[in-house]
């Protein structure tokens, strides 16, 4: 192999500059330290490369019409995603370009941005804490090892993420779903509020609030308020929702001490084994296929779960040629994500005087209610929580419902329909052995790098949290009154939710986890990994807030030990 | 980054699909235009396709479907241009076939009853032939008044006039009343 030259040297590589890489990029920044960050999508600017903010619909490319054979062939996974459209494509990955082994008999969904911001641009900003109901849950009934962390470890983690991100948000006082450092909340409109009333009444344990999200109701510095546009994903100039292009990389770059690198895509990392450490990060420029090495005394992987577990698993230095990280044979193991696309939803009579203004992108939710205070011995164990929102139909779905034409129809279509109120379970995905993610032994991307392959089942626990969630969602929607209610549950498919999780879990075994308590590799000091791919458990909860606060808590611990001289 | 969406059951899933679903796509239904289910070969697009005579017909069923009222007309929005756009790169050949059976079967009853061009008949016997096609064939008339509406909707004045468009609401207002608007949004 040809010896690369002039590797250069510095304090911090952070891998990633989505959701978790941008954490890791401005605290390791704002704590002193030369970081460089490499992102192995295309560079973004923020605003100037929002093409799709506020594009108003006459002005749509393909005279608005989806190119559906250009996203069969070249974005059949990505454009799966109701975020995935002319406005978004170019912050999306291209299947074609970018593949992994995607089998259509067990499928397996990744999706995945490819600019820097990664999927920090295209989620959903939904933002829970967990809580010691998730954090002692592996060790309560057994489903997998226990979490090396509890809610007060983390609690001012969140708080410090949640100031700086800005999440909305109302108080309710649970133990199980804690409260939050709030921006006031957004509003329910008149038929949530309604429902919310209902289920109470009839389910005095279940509570429907608002979302709690991560777009402004208040001003941050830099930052304006929500002003209600719609749709958040094809980017906000007012940086309104959080995102690294807002928030983070800004607040990183400030410090003058930060060195972005995009189309800078990192292949594995050098591990020396005896001194226990990553010596280096091998990276490919993804535009000349020219590769290179950089060293660093401290490595963040923060590439999202997949993305920093094929790193690790295409990094050699273990025993019988495993990779330097797997001693414990987790690496790539003990994948999650929620169950999802299950629940009901049905017409709310009454209430058509009213007609919300403004497009609110957040919608309800009620936290779980199953399990909390013990085995509810409805037949599984965990739960799920609900998210969802009350609308009027609209005119695609009156267009078929009106029959006739002429002056009387085309006038008809102007009256918004119905009210119709929705409820969509997420719940928690047990953390199974046999759920992986591999390297393909002979499938290679365009840079001779193997692709992922995956095997993702779902067990009897999320199938009968799933029937138990659609049936209770009935029950809500029937203790509102509802009419017309229609029960879904799509077939599940690994990764859907886009919250993948685990396969490089936390533990404090090392011969049984690859992470400890602060997120530090076993097998190496300098090492962190600080996305999904650390979670030992998945909570029925949305993730990201998770990611961040324990990023923030990994860069800290990081940076004393390195000052301490113990890395 | 997942969020909630509006699902359908299978039965709902193929109405829609055999309506609205095809034009607009995952816009409408983002689960269920799950793009990577339908084999790409299934979608190669239809040579251009469909005669000067089919246009026309298409073209008048168009100002049938969505008149001048207090708001400008189909045509005079653009919708003949949305459809010929539609008809010649878009939809796949299957359902340009269910398209192009109810036009010529609008134009054979005008020829059959009356002797002339269905274009060349007057608004009320067009009326009655259109509502005839509403009967008898409603995947045809079901595409017609898709590509209608929406070639409508999706148009400037479809947005701003037929609809009310507020780019930048500045608030939401979950009590608002809709006789302050007395219209549908348009998103």
């Amino acid at each position: 192999m040809v010896e690369l030259v002039g590797t250069e040297q510095v304090d911090a590589i952070v891998v990633g500059s989505g959701i978790s890489g941008g954490w890791a990029a401005k605290e390791l920044a704002e704590k002193g330290l030369q970081v460089v960050l490499l992102e192995r999508g295309k560079p973004l600017t923020h605003g100037k490369d929002y093409v799709g903010e506020h594009q108003p619909p006459w002005q749509r490319p393909n005279m608005g019409m989806r190119p559906r054979e250009l996203y069969d062939q070249e974005y059949p996974v990505q454009s799966t995603s109701y975020a995935f459209d002319e406005t978004t494509r170019h912050f999306w990955n291209n299947d074609q370009e970018n593949p992994y082994d995607y089998n259509p008999d067990e499928p397996f969904h990744w999706l995945r941005a490819d600019v820097v911001g990664g999927r920090s641009l295209l989620w959903a900003r939904q933002s829970y804490r967990w809580s010691d109901l998730d954090f002692a849950a592996n060790k309560l009934d057994g489903a997998g090892i226990d979490w090396p962390i509890r809610y007060r470890d983390i609690a001012p983690w969140y708080s410090y993420v949640e100031k700086f991100i800005g999440v909305s948000g109302q108080k309710l006082g649970l133990a199980h779903l804690p409260d939050g450092e709030f921006q006031k909340p957004m509003q329910m409109n008149v038929v949530e509020d309604y429902v919310a009333k209902k289920i109470t009444e009839r389910f005095p344990d279940r509570v429907m609030t608002i979302g709690r999200t991560a777009t402004l109701t208040e001003p941050l510095p830099g930052r304006a308020p929500c002003h209600y546009c719609g749709p958040c994903h094809r980017g906000c100039t007012a940086g309104s929702y959080f995102s690294s292009l807002s928030s983070t990389l800004p607040a990183a770059q400030a410090t003058g001490n930060l060195s972005l690198r995009a189309n800078a895509l990192v292949e594995r990392l050098e591990y020396d084994q005896q001194a226990k450490r990553v010596t280096a990060v091998r990276i490919v420029d993804t535009q000349t296929g020219e590769r290179s090495r950089l060293s660093a005394k401290l490595v963040f992987l923060c590439a999202s779960t997949i993305g920093s577990t094929q790193i690790l698993l295409n990094s050699p230095g273990g025993d019988h040629g495993r990779s330097f990280a797997n001693a414990s044979d987790a690496l790539g193991r003990y994948m999650m994500d929620h169950t999802y696309r299950a629940g009901a939803r049905g017409i709310i009579p009454g209430f058509e005087e009213y007609y919300p203004y403004g497009y609110r992108p957040n919608g309800i939710y009620i936290p779980r209610f199953r399990n909390v205070q013990g085995d509810d011995g409805v037949g599984f164990t965990r739960g799920y929580g609900y998210q969802g929102g009350a609308s009027r139909i609209g005119w695609h779905e009156l267009v078929a419902r009106t029959p006739g034409f002429g002056a009387e129809f085309k006038n008809s279509l102007r009256t918004p329909g119905p009210w119709r109120m929705s409820l969509g379970g997420f719940g928690e995905i047990l953390p199974y052995a046999h759920n992986t993610m591999r390297l393909h032994g002979s499938k290679k991307d365009r840079f001779g790098i193997p692709l992922a392959t995956f095997k993702f089942e779902f067990g009897d626990n999320e199938r009968r949290h799933r029937e138990d969630l659609v049936e209770q969602a009935v029950a809500m929607l029937e203790a509102a009154g509802a009419t017309d209610i229609e029960r879904y549950s799509s077939p599940m498919i690994g990764g859907a939710a886009i919250h993948e999780m685990g396969t490089a879990r936390m533990g404090h075994d090392p011969s049984e986890a690859v992470l400890n308590a602060y997120n530090q590799a076993h097998a190496a000091a300098n090492l962190f990994v600080t996305d999904g791919a650390c979670m030992t458990s998945s909570s029925c909860v949305n993730p990201s807030l998770t990611y961040m606060a324990l990023t923030a808590r990994a860069a800290d611990y990081a940076v004393t030990q390195l000052q301490a001289g113990a890395i | 980054m997942t969020k909630p969406e509006v699902e359908l059951d299978n039965r709902q899933r193929r109405e829609l699909l055999k309506g609205l679903a095809i034009v607009l796509g995952a816009a409408l239904t983002p689960s269920c235009a799950n793009a990577a289910s339908v084999p790409a070969m299934q979608r190669v697009a239809a040579a251009a396709r469909w005669s000067s005579q089919q246009r026309a017909v298409a073209h008048r069923c168009a100002d049938l479907i969505m008149p001048a009222t207090d708001t400008p007309s189909a045509l005079a929005v653009g919708v003949g241009e949305f459809m010929d756009y539609v008809t010649s790169t878009w939809l796949q050949r299957a359902e340009l076939e269910e398209l192009l059976g109810g036009l010529d079967t609008l134009q054979s009853q005008a020829q059959g009853e009356w002797q002339t061009d269905f274009i060349g008949l007057d608004g009320v016997n067009q009326v009655a032939l259109l509502s005839r096609l509403e009967s008898a064939d409603s995947k045809a008339f079901g595409r017609l008044k898709e590509l209608t509406v929406v070639g409508y909707y999706f148009s400037e004045e479809g947005t701003k006039q037929e609809r009310e468009y507020v780019p930048m609401p500045g608030r939401y207002d979950g009590y608002f009343k809709l006789n302050k608007v007395g219209k549908q949004w348009s998103s």
